[in-house]
């Protein structure tokens, strides 16, 4: 094929892909580059190991980015405090509800009784009464993830009123305890420390300044019950409390302590309040409720009563509780109805906890505590890595702080960014990145006015942006107003090196130097300048706060794909070129 | 032709990244006399907040008058940005009313809360960066080359680069702000590369003529900075986003100023040095 041919190819294939990625996507762009790629180098260029490797992370990056044209359905962002919808989780993919492909009008409807939902993960059948309160999102038409300044949503920076580090953990614990309690949206939590303060980051991407202050407000009422089942022997039998409570039980109405009471009504005895629940013929089901907000009167966080030590086999957490003396009464009498399961260690029913009425775990009680007033519990569990029974300690301490920050905070920092700005913003980006092109590719023709240089150049150049979004995905790297302004000074830094290799590999009167040493030399600066850039991000990444630290990771990642991957390959083109 | 007359007169062209180095010194210095850091702070690393509104066009002048105590700044792009910064006291809701009644908003502002303590933090740890990166640069230059006249000539030659955009920026009214921050270190990058390409054409291209060299690396430097600057424009022009827009401008000076800094100051001073050691090679 003549070239002024190939030309016109590429600027019929480059107007396709303009118009494709300004209003649909730009990752669309991918299979073009292939398919120009392979239209435009020669055979026998393929067979070199450097282009090899630059196909093959082109190839990879393609399928890790996942272009998917035509998404259906809507994903689960949130599952709503309200919802009755108990078997589908944040993530999930809803396609049909009731065989009707979802809409997000569908979405906001009521519905009454069993409906049947389709997901990603199979057909479901879940009984709702009312609206479903699912939040959902339109699906990702590829595996990118896209960064607050795009999506929309809020992003705050939290001080907390104290010099004490351990506190940190602390508070991003129970903000994630408040997210899974009450089916809050999902929110990005990072520490950020800074000579010896600390800091909270906290991203809610979609969300809104209400739904974070929502977050860090909200105080539940925490409640600890047990069930006793007290036995029955001719229809009568006794609860001991501070003294014997007898009953007795007839048509299914229990008279204790000279009243009447029915399935589930409450009842109080020596101010515990019970929820009378299942009678049948030889037992009770009662849940008393041992333990409110008020009983716990300090969780400890000091190292001799708040642990993780390493077991035989995993890790084991503990820590301690004190319990206020009417609280401790109150447990006392109540597991005093309990019995020793033989061989565990363990009582018949657990103490089962709750925040704002929602079960959030349940804890075995030891039979040695069984009718013991005892005002400093141990409250102990184990978990596979310290990581997670670090979590799993800290997750129970706020569950039973009441879900209540360890200190009060301040918000030092808070963003909230309109959605609209940000989809103005990508078609913008998108805009300027194709003007970019063309004004580099005016600059280099007028130069060089060969297109067999040029060509290559772009490809490189716009494989380079690819291989760099392959890259994020497989990090899950968000892609954010920084990251695109590191893939723009790493992609800038690339076409100088492009330049470079040309002027070297064409330069003809210098005789005393090869073709090989001449490109030799054009690598020198070349990694000189990716030398140069790596090592001015450093600091950067090592310090910055959000902003800066992802534009200082991009522009490395950008940088190393570059010298590694895409200069290479260019320098085989371009020696070949010379040869002909 | 143009660059033999250019050529010629080296010595003089000298003078000119050195008196440019002497003034931006000086408001460098103005500007911590006066406001304690080397250049004004925008409200990211003061504390302040600041609303940005998607708009079509927006009258700023009119908006200047009905909110006194605001900086308003309007982005270029076909969907623009338009940014009000102010102190922390002032009520946004107030101020969105007033936008809205005389600008059509597309869908509600970004609002940015910046609190004092952790503006103070963020310029902090900003300047500490900005000194590192260039630290961190100046070390692989004296790796690449393992000869400290020269490297040492490149790095001046990036200094000067630097510290001259610092002093236009804060002359034309630009303020600090967390991208522009990122520019300057990208900034830092980019300037040593035709440092980089120059020094490297002088000491190993085989040339007999030391202008030969500088004529090729010219050559290939200032396809560099022409590509390099037509894709920073675009962008200036096309993105509508003040981020991009800040770091687009920033670079598009950084690289003017570095034309001046590489081919007068650096070539200069390398071609006195070279000139030096070749005469003392020669046979007396």
């Amino acid at each position: 094929m003549k070239y002024f041919q190939k030309l016109l190819l590429w600027i019929i294939l480059l107007i396709i892909v303009g118009a494709i990625t300004i209003y649909f996507s730009a990752l669309v762009i991918a299979p073009f580059i292939v398919a120009s790629f392979l239209l435009l180098v020669p055979r026998d260029l393929l067979k070199s190991p450097r282009m090899l490797i630059w196909a093959f992370f082109i190839i990879l990056s393609v399928l890790l980015i996942g272009v998917n044209l035509h998404p259906t359905g809507l994903s689960v962002t949130a599952v709503g405090k309200n919802s009755t919808i108990r078997d589908i989780a944040v993530g999930e993919i809803l396609y049909k509800i009731n065989d009707v492909a979802v809409t997000s009008e569908l979405m906001e409807k009521n519905y009454f009784g069993t409906i049947k939902i389709e997901t990603n993960k199979g057909t479901k059948f879940e009984f709702v009464n009312g609206t479903l309160g699912l939040e959902t999102d339109a699906v990702q038409t590829t595996n990118l993830k896209f960064g607050l300044d795009i999506k929309g949503g809020v992003r705050a920076v939290l001080e907390p009123n104290t010099t004490d580090n351990a506190t940190i953990d602390q508070i991003v614990s129970t903000l994630q305890t408040r997210i899974n309690v009450y089916g809050l949206r999902e929110a990005v939590f990072r520490p950020i420390y800074h000579e010896g303060k600390g800091f909270v980051e906290i991203s809610i991407a979609g969300g809104s300044k209400e739904e974070l202050r929502n977050l860090l407000e909200n105080q539940g009422k925490f409640e600890a019950k047990v069930t006793i089942n007290p036995r029955m022997t001719g229809g009568a039998g006794v609860v001991r409390l501070s003294k014997n409570y007898d009953f007795s039980v007839n048509n299914n109405v229990l008279a204790i302590d000279n009243k009447q009471f029915r399935e589930g009504e409450t009842l109080e005895l020596d101010g515990i309040q019970f929820l009378l629940g299942s009678i049948t013929s030889n037992k009770l089901n009662m849940t008393a409720t041992v333990f409110g907000s008020e009983d716990i009167k300090t969780v400890f966080f000091d190292p001799q009563r708040s642990r993780v030590e390493r077991l035989e086999s995993g890790f084991q957490w503990s820590f301690s509780v004190q319990i206020g003396s009417s609280g401790a009464q109150k447990f006392a009498w109540v597991t005093n109805n309990l019995e020793v399961v033989p061989g565990t260690g363990y009582l018949d029913n657990p103490i089962v906890l709750y925040l704002d009425n929602n079960l959030v775990d349940s804890l075995s009680i030891s039979s040695g505590l069984k009718g013991k007033t005892e005002t400093e519990i141990s409250i102990s569990g184990s978990a596979d890595t310290m990581e997670l029974a670090t979590k799993e300690r800290s997750r129970l301490q706020s569950i039973l702080r009441s879900g209540a920050l360890p200190t009060s905070v301040t918000i030092v920092q808070l963003e909230t960014i309109s959605p609209n700005l940000g989809t103005g913003f990508l078609k913008n980006a998108m805009l300027a990145g194709l003007a970019a092109i063309f004004g580099v590719v005016a600059v280099v023709s007028i130069r060089y006015r060969k297109v067999k240089i040029v060509l290559p150049m772009l490809a490189i150049s716009l494989s380079e942006v690819l291989i760099i979004l392959g890259i994020a995905t497989v990090i899950g790297w968000t892609i954010d107003l920084p990251a695109i302004a590191g893939i723009i000074a790493s992609v800038g830094t690339g076409v100088d090196s492009q330049i470079m290799i040309i002027d070297q590999a064409l330069r003809g009167e210098v005789k005393t130097q090869t073709l090989k040493e001449k490109i030799g030399r054009a690598f020198f600066v070349i990694f000189g300048a990716a030398g140069t850039m790596i090592a001015a991000m450093i600091p950067l990444m090592a310090i910055g706060f959000g902003l800066l630290r992802g534009f200082a990771i991009t522009t490395m990642i950008g940088v190393l794909v570059g010298v590694l991957i895409a200069r290479p390959a260019y320098g085989v083109i371009i020696k070949r070129m010379i040869k002909e | 032709m143009l660059y033999e007359k250019f050529e010629k007169h080296w010595k003089i062209w000298l003078w000119i990244p050195i008196i440019l180095l002497v003034l931006s010194i000086g408001v460098i210095l103005y500007n911590i006399q006066t406001t304690g850091s080397f250049m004004k702070r925008d409200i990211e690393l003061m504390g302040g907040k600041s609303l940005t509104f998607e708009v079509s066009s927006a009258n700023i002048e009119e908006l200047k008058t009905q909110l006194p105590y605001a900086t308003i700044h309007l982005t270029s792009g076909v969907v623009k940005n338009l940014i009000i910064e102010m102190p922390l006291d002032k009520d946004e809701k107030e101020v969105i009313d007033i936008v809205s009644k005389s600008v059509a908003t597309n869908g509600p502002p970004t609002v940015i809360e910046i609190g004092p303590s952790i503006g103070a933090i963020f310029f902090q740890q900003a300047q500490l960066a900005l000194i590192l990166a260039f630290v961190f640069m100046a070390i692989t230059v004296f790796v690449l080359f393992r000869s400290p006249v020269p490297s040492t000539i490149v790095v001046l030659a990036a200094a000067t680069d630097i510290i001259v955009t610092v002093a236009v920026l804060s002359a034309i009214g630009v303020s600090l702000s967390m991208p522009v921050l990122a520019a300057l270190i990208t900034l830092i990058g980019y300037s040593v590369d035709t440092d980089l390409l120059l020094t490297s054409e002088l000491l190993r291209g085989g040339h007999h003529e030391i202008r030969d060299g500088v004529k090729r690396a010219m050559k290939t430097g200032l396809t560099f900075t022409a590509t390099t600057l037509v894709a920073l424009f675009a962008m200036y022009f096309v993105s509508g986003s003040i981020i991009i827009e800040e770091i687009a401008l920033v670079l598009i000076i950084g690289l003017i100023v570095d034309l001046p800094a590489t081919w007068m100051a650096n070539v200069g001073i390398l071609r006195a040095w070279l000139e030096r050691r070749n005469r003392k090679r020669g046979i007396a």
